[in-house]
């Protein structure tokens, strides 16, 4: 092989290295901006989270000071409470036929049914509220982790990208060095 | 009729506190609500700012142009200092292939794929659909609970104070009637 078409090939391979030096160089800034987005992602889940009524000591996010359990607890209480309210006015009245009485009984009746019934009732509701934030709760922390898993890889994609790029720059000084000695066109 | 009056009173008694026990529940299903909003926004606002799949398309499509690109520069290479034996084209080689083994190492054994910036790339685009997936289920998820404890838990209990106020108002009707 001539030394004209060797350096034919030389500049072929220089115009491959930096032709993908400039592509790896291109994606490790979006790797770098990708990397600086899931940090701030991470921020923005952590505070979100931080909104959640949710009241768990184990949990990664900080509690919040609404939780739905004391909601329930708050309602059953005032649902006894009804149901007590009941039973004294039937103690006190016996078995009145006063239609004021038999609607205030009635009235009482409802107000803890209304609380308590299944399905329709607010303390069901307040049970399925719990069940939902207990799954957000769940997902939020897995978010997190995906996040931080985010940003853990695409830092390590973007350094690897930078570092390619520089093994690139290497062999094609290596080539411009073969040039130099052997007279060629660089 | 005094001792009836008294059981009444008693009666009435109970179910004021009932009914205040239901406020500090609705009390703090408001909370709760306002809670739920802020963590729906933040949660909108902070979506906005997953990558898009337009820019991991393109890391992915750079890292394949850059380890196609290397490809055909080491086999240039390779052949030159072959043929030549020069020190320098050697090195060029070596560097290019150290460049190629980063990004997409031919022997893509496990453990080298897993090294490679390819792999990265790959588990990058898989992590954000599942990161984007996240974040629509929990926007569903917030909306549907923000409904719930809006409408069926605030609402229903609302209607569970009122029946306690509208029994007060039964019970002093007959206290009027017949005992006062």
């Amino acid at each position: 092989m001539s030394m004209e078409a060797l350096n034919e090939d030389l500049l072929t391979a220089k115009a491959q290295l930096e032709r993908g030096s400039t592509a790896a160089n291109a994606a490790h800034e979006i790797g770098e901006a990708m990397a600086h987005t899931a940090s701030q992602l991470e921020i923005d889940a952590m505070r979100a989270g931080g909104y959640i009524p949710y009241s768990n000591p184990n949990s990664l996010i900080p509690d919040s000071q609404v939780s739905p359990s004391g909601i329930i607890s708050t309602l059953r209480t005032a649902a006894e409470l009804f149901g007590n309210a009941r039973s004294g006015l039937v103690t006190t009245m016996g078995e009145s036929d006063n239609e004021h009485i038999q609607n205030a009984g009635l009235h009482l009746y409802q107000a803890a049914d209304i609380l308590q019934q299944d399905g329709s009732g607010a303390i069901p509701a307040a049970e399925r509220v719990k069940a939902n934030i207990d799954a957000i709760n769940e997902k939020i922390m897995a978010l997190h982790g995906l996040i931080v898993g985010v940003n853990f890889v695409a830092t390590r994609l973007q350094g690897r990208l930078k570092t390619s790029a520089s093994e690139a720059k290497l062999s094609m000084e290596s080539i411009t060095s073969f040039q130099r000695q052997a007279g060629l066109p660089e | 009729m005094e001792e009836v009056n008294r059981g009444l009173e008693a009666v009435k008694s109970d179910t004021t506190r009932a009914g205040e026990t239901v406020h500090v529940g609705i009390s703090l299903t408001k909370e709760a609500l306002g809670s739920l909003a802020a963590f729906f926004q933040g949660l909108t606002k902070s979506a906005e700012l997953i990558p898009s799949d337009e820019d991991v398309q393109k890391m992915k499509k750079g890292t394949e142009t850059a380890t196609n690109a290397y490809l055909e520069a080491y086999g240039i290479l390779y052949a030159a200092s072959a043929t030549t034996q020069n020190g320098n084209l050697k090195h060029a080689a070596t560097m290019a292939k150290g460049a190629i083994s980063i990004l997409a190492p031919a022997d893509e054994t496990r453990f080298a794929a897993e090294q490679s910036a390819r792999a990265d790339a790959v588990e990058l685009e898989e992590t954000i659909g599942k990161i984007r997936g996240m974040y629509t289920e929990l926007l569903t998820l917030a909306g549907e609970t923000f409904n719930i404890a809006n409408f069926e838990l605030g609402g229903v209990a609302l209607t569970a104070a009122s029946e306690g106020e509208q029994a007060i108002v039964e019970i002093s009707a007959y206290q009027q009637e017949k005992i006062n």
